[in-house]
């Protein structure tokens, strides 16, 4: 047994503990994560990957909190604009060639900077099975029309989209020859195409 | 009243987010998952995903989903001290899709009663804030039509907040290489989030409500 899993049965013996008293009063109304934790925003998101790919290469950089605890719509630190085009020139260089192109590196790492959102144009279709992630931010950055709604739909690959955005540039498609991926594909269960659409829990 | 209990059980909540946070830094989950020291301690108002699109059985209906509590189980439950925020913003230039500095409309969801571990059966109440007008859901967090969750309707408006399959997956090992510059090979990967359960809170409205058709979305958890 670890010291995380010592904490975790330390914890559930105690919280079940009170649960024997037959006399007991019914909990109060206040929650116990009341007691803990402050005002104020805990996360926001948007982009897949924003975080933990984009700003950091570690989940223990100082900058995420910070980043997380912004407006999505008015990121107000002035940190991140550099951390963001660094860390994209590193990805950018990871297949040893330069693939995104000045203007459209400093227009991401500004977008980044400022605000953390989804784009989703409802007048487009959505294609439940196929691939509507960042199709529009990448068209928007290498000047085509968007043919897809954007978004986000729960079964595609977006950490492959990621990969391939950051790694081989706005140009770059997930499903040609060159796409790189993590080599997963599918979740635990796919999701269903009737609401709620995520699948029942494992 | 037994006051003992009641002063263990904040204790017993801090063993086991510390639990969490002894294990979760060392590798994240990614997308969202557990983001940062605080996030991955503050699971109930930590987002691990969001989702938005139409429905592929009714394209007029929009479709958004906020997942959070990445370490879910049968019994996990929402915070009651957080507003769970989808907030969506027209965008008015095409070229930039820099989103409105002032229009926005919003869903937020927030939750009372229940108890940590004990009663995980929440009062959901989803309020939708569109230009065209407001309504509000509220709805049980467990019913008989879900393993663990509840839903609530009332006309072209749906909403769901319960447990259910994590739908996010990669291999966590080559996403840590990848992101200090080690691309993988293409050999097939194991998901490191098989088997994983998150809290879900999913939307469902006519897109005719909305604004405008191109949108800015994103999720908010805020502490009250």
């Amino acid at each position: 047994m670890n010291i995380k899993h010592l904490l975790l049965a330390l914890g559930l013996a105690l919280a079940a503990a009170p649960m024997g008293c037959a006399e007991e009063e019914p909990p109060p109304e206040e929650t116990d994560d009341d007691l803990i934790f402050g005002q104020g925003t805990v996360d926001q998101a948007g982009i897949v990957e924003s975080t933990t790919m984009m700003l950091a290469a570690l989940p223990t950089s100082s900058q995420l909190d910070q980043y997380n605890r912004e407006d999505p719509f008015k990121i107000v630190g002035t940190s991140y604009r550099a951390t963001f085009a660094d860390r994209l020139a590193q990805f950018d260089r990871a297949d040893g060639r330069v693939d995104w192109k000045t203007d459209a590196a400093a227009a991401w790492a500004d977008r980044m900077a400022s605000a953390n959102y989804l784009v989703i144009d409802t007048s487009k279709p959505c294609a439940y099975a196929g691939h509507n992630y960042l199709e529009i931010e990448r068209a928007t950055l290498t000047g085509r029309a968007y043919t897809s709604c954007g978004g986000r739909v729960p079964n595609e690959d977006a950490m492959d989209t990621t990969i391939n955005f950051l790694v081989r540039g706005p140009g770059a498609s997930v499903i040609d020859s060159n796409a790189l991926g993590d080599g997963v594909d599918q979740a635990t269960q796919k999701a269903s195409d009737t609401f709620p659409y995520l699948a029942d829990m494992n | 009243m037994n006051r003992t209990s009641f002063a263990l059980k904040p204790l017993a909540f801090a063993l086991a987010v510390a639990a969490v946070a002894f294990s979760a830094p060392r590798e994240t989950l990614a997308s969202d998952h557990a983001d940062g020291l605080k996030t991955a301690v503050d699971l109930g108002a930590d987002i691990t995903d969001l989702f938005a699109f139409t429905s592929p059985k009714d394209p007029n209906k929009m479709v958004l989903i906020m997942n959070v509590h990445a370490l879910s189980f049968s019994q996990s439950r929402f915070s009651n001290s957080a507003d769970y925020k989808f907030r969506i913003r027209p965008i008015e230039n095409a070229q930039t899709l820099k989103p409105s500095a002032s229009k926005e409309e919003t869903v937020v969801c927030s939750f009372a009663k229940g108890a940590f571990l004990v009663a995980p059966k929440q009062q959901a109440t989803c309020v939708f804030n569109f230009a065209s007008g407001k309504e509000t859901l509220t709805f049980d967090t467990r019913s008989d039509k879900f393993t663990a969750g509840g839903s609530g309707e009332k006309g072209d408006i749906r909403a769901f907040a319960g447990v259910r399959s994590d739908p996010w997956f990669l291999d966590l090992g080559r996403t840590v290489k990848l992101s200090n510059g080690e691309l993988a090979d293409r050999t097939p990967g194991k998901n490191g989030l098989n088997g994983s359960n998150i809290l879900s809170i999913v939307v469902e409205f006519n897109k005719s409500r909305l604004a405008s058709p191109l949108v800015a979305v994103a999720a908010q958890t805020v502490r009250k």
